[in-house]
C-alpha cells in the first residue's frame, strides 16, 4: 500500500537537472524500518515503517525525480546503520527492487529491456 | 504438537512440486480426459463417524496426487477435540495400511496411541482405523465415506462491468509447457478438485459496478471489501468453507499488483481476492510465441495464487516465514500455483516449462490434513467468533439457554468481578426431564469469553463437579437459575481489564446443545490511580480463587486475602469492596479446619506430615463475620443484589441470617430478610423466590417470638 504521508521527499540539489523518475519497489523482509535514500550524499527520500506485506511481499513502491542519465543512490536503514549503495542510469531502468535479506539491503536495478524480457509484479 | 511431531524437524521433507513435475502428477493429469478418478473407484477423501461420535476421518491414498497420509478428529463434548494425522504406508493386504503419527493438536488425551492401521473397503464406502501403539490397549473407530473431497468448498466468480473472468485455460494454448501434460480445458474449479476439495460454484457471478472503485477507476483493498459484502451471495462475517473472486481492471497500486487477497479487514479474513487482469499480468514478454495464451496463462495462474492465499498458503519461497503449522521449508524452485514464475531459476520460460498446473505436496497436505481452523477462510483459532459452529443444536429446540446480569445494562465497574447469570427455560409446551445439576457441571456446559480485538478464550472454571444424575420435571415455561463468577478461573482473569466483551455459553441437555445469546459485557476503565495500582496484586490466581470459593482461611492463601482487606478498606464505596468484605467474612462464620504448616518449609517439595503439618480447627469469629456482611449486604442492598446477582446475593444474606440465629440474634436474621425481600420486590425478581423469601421469614419470626 502506497502511504505517502509515510514518505517525505526532500528538496533537491538547485543545481541539479531532474529529468528523470525512478520507481523504487520496497520488497521483502521489512519489519517496520526506516529507509534513508541519498543521491550524491543528500537525503532525497526518507520512507519510514516499512513493513512487507505477505500477501503480496512488497513492502512500498515510492517514486523518486532524479537525473535521467547518472545517480549515485545510497540507501540505508536508520536505525540499523545498514547502508547500500548503487549507481543507476534511471532512463534505462523500470524499476529499483530494494530488500533487506539477512541485516544487507540488496539493490537490484530491473532495466527495460529486462523487463520486456521478463515481465514481473506482484501478486 | 506432539513429541512426533517434533520428530519431523530432522526429517528431510521431500517436496515433489520442486523443479520438474513428478511422474505421478503428470501420469494422474495424462490418465484419459477425466484426471480424476470416478469417485467410487478410489479411497481418498472424507468420512464420518457413525453415531453421536462425530469423528472425522480423512484417508489420503489414491486419486490425484495422493499424500499417502490419514488425519482424523476426536471430539468428545463440547469442547475437547484432537487432530491427529499419521503418514501411512500400503502393507501387503490390498487397501491396509499403518503408519505413525506424527501430528497432534487439542486435547491430547483423546488419543494416547501413536500408530493406526486402517483398513478400507471399496465396496461400502467404509474404513476402519486402529489406533495401537505406546502399550496402550488398541481403539478401533469405523468410518463411513462421505466425499471424495477432503473439504468441500464453494467458490463464487464475480467481475467488475467491463472485465472478463478467464476462469479456465486450454493448457496447450501456450508450446511452452510440460512436455507430458494432457490437453484439456481446466477451469480453476477443476484444479482445485485435484488439490483435493470437493468445489462447487454459485450459480452465476454478478457484475460489480466500476463506481464502487471510486472516481479513479481503480480499486483500494477497502473498496473491494464493501464490494464483497454487497455483491458476495454467501457474505457473512463468519468461518465458512466459502471464497469470493472478483476479477477486476486494476489496483490502486498501479499495474505492479497483479492480485490480492484482499480480505484482512474485520474479524474474519481470507474470504475475499481479487484479480487484476490489466496489470503486469496482461504484458507478455517481447516476442513471445504465444502472447494471448501467455497472458490468459498468467490470469488464471493468479486466480489460483490468490485463492491459495485464500486457503492460508504463503508464497513458496516464505514457507519457514512467520508462524508454520508444521516445520516446513522453502520452496523457492516450486512449480507450485503459490510461486512467482519470473522468481524461480531462468525465470518464467523454466517455469512453464514444467508447470503441472497444481500445488505442491506440503501444500497439498496441509489444505488437505491441517486442523480445519489453519486453512477455512474467515477462520482463526478454535473457538474464535464461531466457537458453537460445530454444537449439535436442535431445529426446535427443546430449551432456551440465556446469559444475563442483574443490572440495568451489562457495565461492569473496574476490579469488579464479572457474575453473570444462567438461565434456562423448558421452552416446549409439555414437562421435561432435566438433571437437576445441569447448570452446576461444568462437564455439560462451555463458556466462551471474547474481548473485542482479541482472540476468544474458553473460561475455565477452577473448580469441577460431579454430581449424582437426579432427575427433575422442568414445568413448560418454568426455568432453573445459577450464578456464574466467570471473570476468573484457571486461564487467569478472561474479564478484568477495560473493554467490551461478548460472552456465550453452550450448554448440552440430553445430547443436544443448547446455545445461549451473545451477551455483550463492558468493563469500565479504572476511576484512579488507586484503583490500577490495586489492580497488579488483584488480578492474580490467588485472588480468584478465593473469590470463586467464597474464601479461604488457607495459609498459602493468606497473600491474596490481605488483597482483599486492602481493597474493603481503600476502595469503600466500590462494588469490589462489597465481593472483598464477602470474602473476607464468610470463613469466619464459625470454625473451619486448616492445615498449620511449620513457619519455615525445607522444601516446597516436602510433605506437610514429613515436616510435622497437621489439621487444627480454627475458632469461628461470628461477629466479625456478620459485621463484614453486614457492611457488604444490608447498607445498601440495591447496589449489593445488583453486583453480587440475585442469586448470590440471595444466597448471602440467608448465611447472614443464620449466622445470626446462631448467635441467638433472632431478630438481625429477621430483619435482613425483611431488607432482601423489599430489594428483590423492587428488582421484580420472579415471584417464587420472593414466596420462598416470606415463608422464610415467617419461619424465623415465629422462631423468634418463640424466644
Amino acid at each position: 500500500m502506497l502511504l505517502r504521508d509515510q514518505m517525505t521527499k526532500l528538496e533537491p540539489h538547485i543545481t541539479e537537472t531532474l529529468d528523470g523518475k525512478l520507481e523504487l519497489h520496497f520488497t521483502e523482509y521489512f519489519d517496520g524500518e526506516t529507509i534513508a535514500v541519498s543521491n550524491d550524499g543528500r537525503q532525497i527520500l526518507e520512507v519510514e515503517q516499512l513493513k512487507t506485506d505477505m500477501r503480496t511481499s512488497l513492502a512500498r513502491i515510492a517514486h523518486i525525480d532524479v537525473p535521467s542519465q547518472r545517480v549515485e543512490l545510497t540507501f540505508e536503514v536508520v536505525s540499523k546503520g545498514i547502508r547500500a549503495s548503487s549507481t543507476l542510469e534511471p532512463a534505462a531502468l523500470k524499476f529499483v527492487v530494494v530488500e533487506l535479506a539477512d541485516a544487507k539491503l540488496e539493490l537490484k536495478p530491473v532495466s527495460i529491456e529486462d523487463y520486456k524480457r521478463e515481465p514481473r509484479g506482484y501478486a | 504438537m506432539s513429541t512426533a511431531a517434533s520428530k519431523t524437524k530432522s526429517r528431510k521433507t521431500k517436496i515433489a512440486g520442486q523443479g520438474k513435475p513428478d511422474a505421478l502428477t503428470l501420469a494422474a493429469l495424462a490418465d484419459g480426459q477425466a484426471p480424476i478418478p470416478a469417485e467410487d473407484a478410489t479411497l481418498s477423501g472424507y468420512y464420518e463417524e457413525q453415531g453421536a461420535s462425530r469423528g472425522e476421518l480423512r484417508l489420503d491414498v489414491d486419486g490425484v496426487t495422493p499424500q499417502m497420509t490419514a488425519s482424523g478428529l476426536f471430539v468428545s463434548g463440547l469442547a475437547d477435540r484432537l487432530h491427529w494425522i499419521a503418514k501411512i504406508t500400503p502393507t501387503r493386504i490390498p487397501d491396509r495400511w499403518v503408519g505413525d503419527i506424527w501430528f497432534k493438536d487439542g486435547a491430547a488425551a483423546l488419543l494416547p496411541h501413536s500408530k493406526v492401521e486402517i483398513t478400507a473397503t471399496t465396496a461400502i464406502q467404509e474404513a476402519t482405523v486402529r489406533f495401537t501403539g505406546d502399550g496402550l490397549a488398541p481403539m478401533a473407530r469405523t468410518y463411513r465415506r462421505k466425499s471424495p473431497g477432503f473439504h468441500s468448498v464453494e467458490f463464487e466468480f464475480d467481475v467488475v462491468d467491463g472485465t472478463t473472468a478467464p476462469t479456465q485455460i486450454d493448457t496447450h494454448a501456450h508450446p511452452n509447457r510440460p512436455a507430458g501434460l494432457p490437453r484439456e480445458t481446466l477451469s480453476i474449479e477443476t484444479a482445485f478438485r485435484r488439490a483435493g476439495l470437493d468445489v462447487s460454484t454459485t450459480p452465476s457471478g454478478a457484475q460489480v459496478p466500476l463506481s464502487l472503485a471510486g472516481a479513479d477507476n481503480v480499486w483500494s483493498d477497502t473498496e473491494m471489501h464493501d464490494a464483497m459484502q454487497i455483491y458476495w451471495s454467501r457474505f457473512a462475517n463468519k468461518a465458512q468453507w466459502s471464497l469470493w473472486v472478483l476479477f477486476a481492471a486494476q489496483h490502486q497500486q498501479g499495474p505492479n499488483l497483479g492480485g490480492v487477497m484482499f480480505d484482512s479487514i474485520g474479524p474474519n479474513h481470507r474470504q475475499g481476492t481479487a484479480i487484476f487482469n490489466d496489470s503486469f499480468i496482461a504484458t507478455p514478454p517481447a516476442g513471445d510465441a504465444a502472447p494471448e495464451a501467455w497472458v490468459q496463462r498468467m490470469r488464471f495462474w493468479t486466480a489460483c495464487h490468490e485463492m491459495g492465499h485464500a486457503f492460508n498458503l504463503a508464497h513458496s519461497w516464505q514457507k519457514a516465514l512467520g508462524t508454520q503449522w508444521i516445520p516446513i521449508g522453502n520452496e523457492p524452485e516450486a512449480r507450485s500455483f503459490m510461486n512467482y514464475p519470473f522468481r524461480v531459476a531462468n525465470g518464467q520460460t523454466a517455469f512453464f516449462r514444467d508447470f503441472a498446473y497444481r500445488f505442491s505436496d506440503q501444500e497439498l497436505l496441509f489444505m488437505r490434513h491441517a486442523p480445519e481452523r489453519f486453512v477455512q477462510m474467515g477462520n482463526a483459532n478454535w473457538f474464535d467468533h464461531h466457537g458453537f459452529e460445530q454444537a449439535e443444536t436442535s431445529l426446535e429446540p427443546a430449551f432456551r439457554v440465556e446469559l444475563r446480569v442483574n443490572r440495568p445494562s451489562p457495565v461492569f465497574e473496574f476490579l469488579e468481578p464479572c457474575v453473570v447469570e444462567i438461565k434456562l427455560t423448558n421452552a416446549t409446551d409439555e414437562p421435561k426431564l432435566v438433571n437437576e445439576q445441569v447448570l452446576q457441571e461444568s462437564e455439560r456446559m462451555v463458556i466462551v469469553i471474547k474481548r473485542d480485538g482479541q482472540e476468544a478464550r474458553q473460561w475455565m472454571p477452577f473448580a469441577h463437579y460431579c454430581y449424582k444424575g437426579r432427575q427433575t420435571v422442568l414445568e413448560p415455561g418454568a426455568s432453573r437459575y445459577e450464578a456464574l463468577f466467570i471473570g476468573a478461573g484457571e486461564n487467569g482473569w478472561d474479564l478484568a481489564e477495560p473493554g467490551y466483551y461478548t460472552v456465550q455459553a453452550v450448554l448440552r441437555v440430553s445430547d443436544v446443545d443448547y446455545v445461549s445469546n451473545a451477551l455483550r459485557i463492558k468493563v469500565k476503565p479504572p476511576r484512579s490511580y488507586e484503583e490500577e495500582d490495586l489492580a497488579q496484586d488483584f488480578f492474580s490466581e490467588d485472588v480468584g480463587r478465593i473469590l470463586t470459593f467464597n474464601g479461604s482461611r488457607s495459609k498459602v492463601l493468606s497473600g491474596a486475602n490481605d488483597v482483599l482487606r486492602e481493597v474493603a478498606d481503600r476502595l469503600p464505596g466500590r462494588a469490589v469492596a462489597r465481593h472483598a468484605r464477602v470474602a473476607l467474612a464468610r470463613p469466619l462464620r464459625r470454625e473451619g479446619k486448616v492445615l498449620a504448616l511449620p513457619e519455615k518449609m525445607q522444601s516446597e517439595l516436602d510433605s506437610a506430615a514429613d515436616v510435622g503439618g497437621r489439621i487444627v480447627l480454627a475458632r469461628a469469629q461470628p461477629i466479625e463475620a456478620q459485621n463484614e456482611l453486614s457492611e457488604a449486604l444490608v447498607a445498601e442492598p440495591d447496589k449489593a443484589a445488583e453486583t453480587f446477582g440475585h442469586i448470590d446475593y440471595k444466597n448471602y444474606v440467608d448465611d447472614l441470617s443464620k449466622s445470626f440465629m446462631a448467635e441467638g440474634n433472632q431478630q438481625a436474621a429477621v430483619d435482613v430478610q425483611d431488607t432482601m425481600l423489599a430489594t428483590l420486590e423492587a428488582r421484580k425478581v420472579a415471584k417464587p423466590v420472593l414466596e420462598e423469601i416470606k415463608l422464610q421469614r415467617t419461619l424465623l419470626d415465629s422462631a423468634s417470638s418463640r424466644t
